[in-house]
């Protein structure tokens, strides 16, 4: 969930809590994702909470899901309890979703609250989607005005890091093969255009909430009147995301085959190694940590998957131990991890900032991508019981599977196998 | 633009009118969109009609089709088929601008079953990889059967 709809989710949930009623109710999220984990921190702000989790997925039902176990909708909310209000986030299923509460009795508005953006055939919203349709048309000419005619747009429409990584990896080469030497960017975040930077992409800019989504959308309304390529491998609604995960389709693959149509035999570019070592130096200085005796815990990610604080205790503690340094990878209000100072670098400094540094120590997220050519020796931890469309986690999303390392020590931790894992971790930290 | 925009109005006017003469709000019924000219791909939709239903919980689909071999075969196929439509290929052309002028579809209970345009193209890409066939597109990525198994399938007939 970005800022704007988590801002979005945030004023929904008020209302509800001034209207009181959210008061005295079973309240139950539907769907164990991360965007049940945002739905959950909004809840807490206002002093409520949520009392179970459900998803229809089978293979998720019985996992512990923030602080929850998850149960299938049945065995949550039946028999019926006017007691019960469910609540969810869901762009792209909340329909099937409502259709199926409302099947066991419940009704919008009074016990079912879907937070997301609500699409259907009204007039309203066909006006409203003119309007985006009119708002991506602006803003197409504003960022191609100063391009060749029928410049090719490309849109990285996700917030994820690590796929404007994965994007860097083939673009280049993309770029070769379609004979395009004019181009223009577009991207959602500053972070992300930090990262494609790094790759020597040129002509980024960085887009307003959902313009992206209006120029993909005014794309696929036009019948590709406009040169807009889409960098993803499955967004809003396109059908190629159900085969995420489906045998061995992972990350990498989805990628290279589905956003880039390359084959096998392409390989990926590396981004151009720069001279950041008075950058680094200034950084080391700044935090007073040793060059090859910092090992740096990234414990945060988008998804549900947190490390518990008594393994991050003892991951430190650990450290410390060997007569290492540990500190924690902080962006924005992110706090350290207790025992530990809070360090940033700049993601365009970040390989060059873990080559001084000498240990990572971090749950997947898109830094992992970015710093996975890094000489300096990485931990990387996957939730055990995490799904992702047809697969795990770990499978989808593994550097070594992917081929963009081949020196992670990669751990899928859960808190049966908790002791195996730190084994393996304080085995490596030495 | 204002060309798309007057299609997909035109879309949404034959989405309303389809609607109001099928009850598909109140009947549970879904409108499948038939569009292709490939006789396999449009045999493996229809004959997977019944999973559909089953895995939406639905009860009855209204056929759209192009295709004169739909038109003419679409009821051996299932049961719960509640109409065969055949719209020209202009009535197509409003409905697909209308299927894509939202950020997503305008509603769960519209399915566009086609491999050959937009979406369908880039999904048609995937046949060959991994082992992905027809079947797994048609009921994996277009009907969006998540439980979706081809051994499961292939006992059940």
């Amino acid at each position: 969930m970005d800022n704007y709809e988590k801002s979005r989710v945030r004023k929904h949930i008020n209302r509800l809590a001034i209207q009181d009623m959210l008061k005295d109710k079973n309240i139950v999220l539907f769907g164990a994702s991360g965007f049940s984990k945002d739905v959950l921190m909004c809840l807490e702000e206002r002093g409520f909470t949520a009392n179970a989790i459900i998803d229809n997925d089978d293979r998720k039902v019985g996992i512990s899901c923030l602080g929850m176990i998850v149960k299938t909708p049945e065995q949550a909310l039946m028999p019926f309890s006017e007691n019960n209000l469910i609540i969810f986030y869901s762009p792209g299923f909340y329909r099937e979703m409502t259709a199926q509460l409302e099947r066991m009795g419940y009704h919008i508005d009074k016990h079912i609250f879907a937070l997301n953006f609500q699409i259907n055939d009204t007039l309203y919203m066909f006006t409203y989607m003119t309007k985006t349709k009119i708002r991506g048309l602006y803003w197409h000419k504003k960022i191609t005005c100063k391009h060749s005619p029928n410049c090719p747009v490309f849109i990285a429409p996700y917030t994820g890091t690590g796929d404007i990584y994965l994007i860097g990896l083939f673009f280049h080469t993309y770029l070769k093969q379609q004979s395009i030497t004019d181009y223009v960017f577009a991207v959602v975040s500053n972070a992300c255009k930090k990262v494609a930077e790094m790759f020597n992409i040129k002509n980024i800019y960085v887009l307003p909430h959902q313009v992206g989504d209006d120029m993909i959308s005014l794309q696929r309304a036009t019948g590709q009147e406009f040169r807009i390529i889409t960098l993803n491998d499955g967004w809003l609604g396109d059908p190629l995301q159900w085969f995420r995960g489906y045998n061995g389709l992972n990350f990498e693959k989805m990628f290279r085959y589905f956003v880039f149509g390359f084959d096998d035999t392409i390989p990926h570019i590396l981004p151009p190694k720069r001279d950041y070592s008075h950058e680094i130096d200034g950084l080391f200085q700044q935090y007073n940590i040793v060059k090859g005796k910092t090992v740096v815990l990234s414990p945060y990610s988008n998804t549900l998957f947190d490390l518990p604080d008594d393994v991050l205790a003892s991951i430190v503690n650990h450290c410390k131990q060997q007569g290492l340094t540990p500190v924690t990878n902080c962006a924005g209000t992110e706090k350290p991890v207790t025992g530990t100072d809070a360090v940033f670098f700049p993601l365009n400094q970040a390989i060059e900032f873990m080559n001084a540094a000498g240990y990572f120590v971090g749950v997947r997220s898109g830094l992992c991508d970015i710093i996975s050519s890094s000489t300096c020796k990485k931990i990387i931890i996957y939730d055990k019981n995490g799904l992702f469309y047809k697969t795990s986690h770990f499978d989808y999303f593994s550097l070594k599977k992917m081929g963009l390392c081949v020196d992670a020590i990669e751990i899928e931790y859960s808190n049966d196998v908790k002791n195996e894992c730190l084994h393996k971790i304080k085995e490596t930290l030495k | 633009m204002l060309l798309t925009v007057l299609r997909a109005f035109q879309g949404r006017l034959r989405w309303i009118k389809i609607k109001r003469k099928y009850n598909v709000d109140s009947d549970n019924v879904y409108v499948i969109m038939l569009p292709d000219s490939d006789r396999t791909f449009n045999e493996i939709a229809l004959n997977h009609i019944d999973d559909f239903l089953s895995y939406r919980k639905a009860n009855k689909v209204v056929i759209l089709t192009t295709d004169e071999w739909v038109f003419d075969n679409a009821h051996n196929f299932s049961n719960c088929i509640k109409a065969v439509e055949q719209i020209t290929l202009r009535d197509y052309y409003y409905y697909r601008n209308y299927c894509y002028y939202y950020y997503y579809s305008f509603s769960d209970q519209f399915i566009m079953m086609s491999l050959q345009d937009l979406y369908g193209k880039r999904l048609a890409l995937a046949e060959g990889v991994s082992g992905i066939e027809k079947t797994d597109m048609a009921c994996m990525a277009l009907y969006i059967i998540r439980n979706w198994s081809k051994k499961e399938a292939c006992m059940h007939g």
